[in-house]
């Protein structure tokens, strides 16, 4: 829920096309015991804060109905995560996976679609002067300031006229908007794509499209993966277009299904425990994903001279 | 996301379905009965519903009745939401399960196709009070499916040992509820839960209310009306006196509760105990059943509405979608079918239904439906929605909190949603008759 | 906002005019034009919708059974949105949700960045992921979890608190907001963390030298050094960490199965919602989500202005 943003404009120390001198060690002499005492307590403090909820819920994956409310909720009782996975499997055909297929299709075509189109729209938007240019900017960074509420319906309406709802199309393509995303390749493309590599290139007579597909995108990937994480995860997490566009429940994302799921199962037990191991199978691929990709796009962070 | 009353509807049925689905599955058989499309053209209808089963039961049909083909769509939780922006869109199914309270709301906005014509003289077929709660002005706007006529649960155990009477009048239930918290002062007869206004709703139309009422031309909204003001005495004296244990229901929280026994009865639908059973398996053979207690004057037991189906406007089939639905709703092989999936019929041949008059373990041997259809024939006929349902019942609930917090009395509550209504109905441009 | 003007890396066109081919002059068309065709679709025309049925309503008479018309009302539903006193308090709750909520979490993401950049700590993949996975937890899924570890009877949080004398009342009218930015605080710290640590990485490194051999001692240096230089970017995710708070739904409306004490119409994403869904009224609604939308434009406006001129003063 919460936008990060991006300054224009690179620190002054990097020059473009030069990332930042790496850092491997902290710079300095070691720091003393006792600083080091109290960091080790703030991190420690501080990754129980963030893992407890998480491991809750791993713990909870474990347990059989009976045994959810009726023992330790920080302790694992008799174990019983694959008799829980049988059900979720068992549970409507097996509809919980065929949820999750789709919530991959949804997120993992989109991602790349979306991560192309910001990337090429904020390379163009950097890298040219055109006319429009400052209008199409000006109303990239209104758009994220939108709230969504006002868009679900009428984009409905719009997917029927066009004749898309109940379709994987009508659920991919308007989430392929994605304003934060353009933005964050604009900021990248302004400061990994020097200008005199282009006119290089242009001056060897190098075409706009190969320019950007054989130069800018190389020099971009760092900061697309960034945007591929970024558009993966608010895919993965969206929930009140596809609610509104599918009809039918096999279409559905892994987020609809469960919370589908769990409003019934403040019901019905039996359907807590699939709700509670569906969560956590639900967010093992974006924790996969996340983690993966990790030294790209922390990279593509640091080094885009994107300053948040 | 889902109001209250869909959600538990939903749940109720989802509960059951688990259970009897095999049942389903063996069950089989039964003919389909009659059925071809007016012009003898075969046709295909769209249906959303939620009963568990119904998958088989629609193959059932569709295998006798060639000329017209269900194709159905099973709803889960948040379905609901999107039924106005499909048929607004034109895109919605031909037949949809919801909720009799989100009829009116549906109606204002011409969503509802007026079925009097070809479901009119289903009337004598299903109880007055589900009757009552399809037919607007006289239109006839949907099938009755399911209904929550009350029953009191009580926990058997805890009222032998402690010597105290199963109350039969609400003035008994609070000297129980004084006896039983005396002698155990962890156990209280009943738990306040703010967020559950389906309590509310069934005492209310227990007592011959309503929220709101029709007359001629005009609203009325009666939400603060002697009917209602009754049954906040009740509820402001056992909160009062510390006799019911204040809890959100449906939570883990509230399970908790019931499972550790400090909830002594529960007063609720016949729906309710599926949910029970499945939730505080461990207390089987301690719960009985009895009547819901009454008001003075009356033998009349709660109703909190039940769901119906429905023919979306811009159906191109309507007679043959009321045929279908009234062979679902009111034949034999129809309610057979509703109750192996889990609902209690709304129709007087479900209610009469061997597979629903069962002997109940769960409840020492006793057969708990019969208590619930005993008690369906008695609910008032005096229901009536309206059109800003889902804003009332969320504002209760608002109001409700409150109460629980100690800083409105139920009837400061109830003064409060009724203002409140009848501004949600005038800004709608309706007329309302105060 | 943002001055957006990357001026250096654009071609010059006075130099290279000359070979200016019909290719250069389409290609930037050519490549936004996937993205603006998409755009006007699927967000510009949804906006347009949504305004334009602002300024209707359905005209209704007696009970209103068989529908009504659709008519020009002008800014009626304005005025009415207006009047909603629920709905205007959905904006203090908001307000005062986000003036709690944004300071905790940015000095946590702060304090934890410049943590992450010193020399105290050790394993800081592992910490680092940890704290970020919450952001890969979907919201709904966040408020479930945190659902369960706050109702007494369920919650092993509860228990070991009440072992240790304490009885917390995570669900009350009094707390339940501060057990609601307890959620959000937890989902958004990681990803804030990360943006303040990155832009901490991008700091000139020759600074800290400067500033060490003049005996500065680490905290020193964070505070005078780090701190000002990432003041802007802090800046900026307190403005667009707002704006968040603003449009808090999920969270909220998640943990009201569990409690009454959040009203239906406890945010004013959750008031739109209980207008367009529950009391049907599309019109409303999308006058009260436009209204939304202004809030939100005026506040980051007033906010980045705010923090514009802070930035002057400093300088």
């Amino acid at each position: 829920m919460t936008a990060p943003t991006i300054v224009s404009g690179r620190p002054a120390s990097t020059t473009p096309g030069k990332p930042p001198k790496p850092r491997t060690t902290a710079e300095g002499e070691r720091p003393s015991r006792g600083a080091r005492v109290i960091g080790w307590a703030v991190m420690i403090v501080t990754a129980v804060y963030f893992l407890v909820p998480v491991y809750w819920l791993i713990v909870a994956s474990t347990k059989s109905t009976g045994d959810l409310f009726s023992t330790p909720g920080f302790w694992f009782a008799d174990f019983h995560l694959f008799q829980n996975l049988a059900d979720l499997t068992a549970r409507d055909g097996g509809i919980f996976w065929r949820w999750l297929g789709n919530s991959v299709v949804y997120s993992g075509v989109g991602s790349i679609l979306m991560t192309f189109i910001c990337v090429i729209t904020g390379y163009a938007l950097a890298v040219y002067r055109f006319r429009g240019r400052s209008v199409v900017l000006g109303a990239v960074l209104g758009s994220m300031l939108v709230p969504q509420t006002v868009l679900a319906q009428p984009i409905y309406v719009l997917l029927v006229e066009i004749g898309l709802n109940n379709t994987m199309l009508g659920v991919l393509l308007p989430q392929l908007v994605y304003p934060f995303g353009v933005m964050l390749g604009f900021v990248f493309a302004g400061s990994a794509v020097p200008g005199e590599i282009l006119e290089a290139a242009r001056l060897d007579g190098a075409g706009e499209w190969r320019i950007f597909r054989s130069i800018a995108s190389r020099l971009l990937s760092s900061g697309s993966v960034t945007i591929l994480l970024f558009a993966f995860i608010g895919s993965w997490n969206s929930y009140m277009l596809p609610l509104l566009v599918l009809t039918d429940t096999r279409l559905q994302p892994v987020t609809v299904g469960l919370s589908g799921w769990s409003q019934a199962a403040i019901t019905i037990p039996g359907l807590q425990t699939l709700v509670i191991i569906g969560a956590l199978v639900s967010i093992i691929p974006i924790i996969v994903i996340f983690i993966s990709l990790q030294r790209f796009w922390r990279s593509g962070l640091a080094a885009g001279g994107v300053r948040f | 996301m889902a109001s209250g009353n869909k959600k538990r509807l939903f749940a109720a049925a989802a509960t059951v379905g688990v259970l009897s689905l095999a049942v389903t599955a063996c069950s089989g058989g039964g003919d389909g009965g009659s059925g071809s499309g007016s012009d003898g053209e075969p046709v295909t209808l769209e249906f959303w519903g939620w009963v568990p089963g119904l998958e088989d039961t629609v193959a059932e049909w569709n295998a006798a009745n060639p000329d017209i083909q269900i194709d159905f769509f099973r709803m889960t939780g948040d379905d609901g939401d999107k039924i106005p922006a499909a048929i607004d869109a034109g895109t919605a199914p031909d037949i949809v399960q919801m909720s009799s309270h989100s009829l009116p709301g549906h109606i204002v906005n011409d969503r509802l196709t007026d079925i009097t014509e070809y479901a009119g003289d289903l009337e004598d077929q299903f109880t007055p009070s589900s009757w009552g709660t399809v037919v607007f002005d006289s239109a006839v706007y949907a099938v009755p499916q399911d209904s929550g006529p009350s029953g009191l649960l009580y926990r058997t155990d805890l009222f032998q040992q402690y010597g105290i009477d199963v109350p039969t009048t609400w003035d008994e239930y609070l000297d129980a509820a004084r006896a039983l918290h005396a002698a155990d002062p962890d156990v209280y007869i009943a738990q306040f839960s703010p967020n559950e206004a389906g309590f509310w709703i069934q005492s209310v139309w227990q007592n011959s209310g309503s929220w709101y009422g029709i007359d001629g031309d005009s609203w009325q909204v009666t939400v603060n009306d002697d009917a209602s003001m009754a049954v906040a005495d009740v509820w402001q004296t056992l909160l009062d006196e510390d006799l019911v244990k204040v809890v959100e229901m449906w939570t883990p929280e509230y399970w908790a509760e019931v499972n550790d026994g400090t909830i002594a009865t529960i007063n609720y639908g016949a729906w309710f105990p599926a949910l029970l059973k499945e939730s505080a398996a461990d207390l089987s053979g301690q719960w009985g059943i009895a009547p819901t207690p009454t008001f003075s004057g009356s033998d009349a037991a709660g109703e909190s509405g039940g769901s119906v189906n429905v023919v979306p406007r811009g159906t191109e089939h309507v007679e043959q979608a009321v045929e279908f639905i009234s062979w679902l709703n009111a034949s034999e092989e129809g309610t057979t079918h509703l109750i192996d999936g889990g609902v209690f019929p709304s129709a007087y041949v479900g209610q009469e239904n061997s597979n629903l008059l069962v002997e109940d373990e769960y409840f020492g041997g006793a057969v708990a439906n019969q208590t619930f259809a005993d008690a369906a024939a008695t609910v008032p006929d005096s229901w009536v929605d309206g059109p800003t349902f889902d804003l009332t019942q969320d504002a209760l609930k608002d109001a409700f909190a409150q109460v629980a917090n100690g800083r409105l009395t139920f009837a400061e509550a109830l003064d409060q949603v009724q203002a409140k209504t009848v501004k949600d109905l005038k800004d709608m441009g309706l007329e309302v008759r105060e | 906002m943002t001055s957006a003007s990357p001026a250096t890396v654009a071609p010059r066109p006075g130099r290279s005019r000359g070979r200016l081919s019909g290719g250069l002059r389409a290609a930037p068309y050519v490549f936004i034009a996937p993205f603006v065709a998409l755009f006007v679709v699927f967000l510009v025309l949804p906006i347009v919708i949504a305004v334009y049925k602002s300024f209707f309503a359905v005209q209704r008479s007696g009970l209103g059974f068989g529908g009504g018309e659709e008519a020009f009302v002008g800014l009626d539903n304005y005025v009415q949105a207006f009047g909603n006193s629920e709905f205007l308090r959905s904006f203090g709750r908001v307000l005062l949700f986000g003036a709690v909520q944004v300071p905790v979490m940015l000095l946590i993401a702060l304090a934890l960045a410049l943590l992450f950049d010193s020399a105290m700590v050790r394993g800081k993949k592992f910490f680092q992921l940890s704290v970020f996975l919450p952001y890969a937890v979907p919201s709904v899924v966040a408020a479930l979890i945190w659902g369960f570890l706050y109702q007494p009877k369920v919650s092993p949080i509860v228990e070991l608190l009440r072992g240790m004398g304490v009885d917390p009342q995570f669900l009350a009218p009094g707390t339940v907001m501060w057990s609601l930015v307890n959620v959000v605080i937890w989902s958004v710290t990681g990803v804030n963390m990360i943006i303040i640590f990155s832009s901490l990485q991008t700091v000139p490194r020759e600074m800290y030298e400067a500033a060490r051999i003049d005996g500065a001692n680490e905290l020193r240096l964070a505070l005078q050094i780090k701190v000002p230089m990432i003041m802007p970017a802090v800046l900026l995710t307190t403005l667009f960490s707002i704006i968040g708070t603003l449009q808090l739904f999920n969270e909220p409306m998640t943990l009201r199965s569990i409690t009454s004490n959040i009203s239906g119409s406890y945010t004013p994403n959750m008031a739109i919602y209980q207008t367009t869904t529950l009391g049907g009224n599309l019109n409303l609604g999308s006058a009260m989500a436009v209204l939304l939308g202004i809030a939100t434009m005026v506040l980051s406006i007033v906010l980045s202005a705010a923090s514009n001129r802070k930035k002057g003063g400093a300088r």
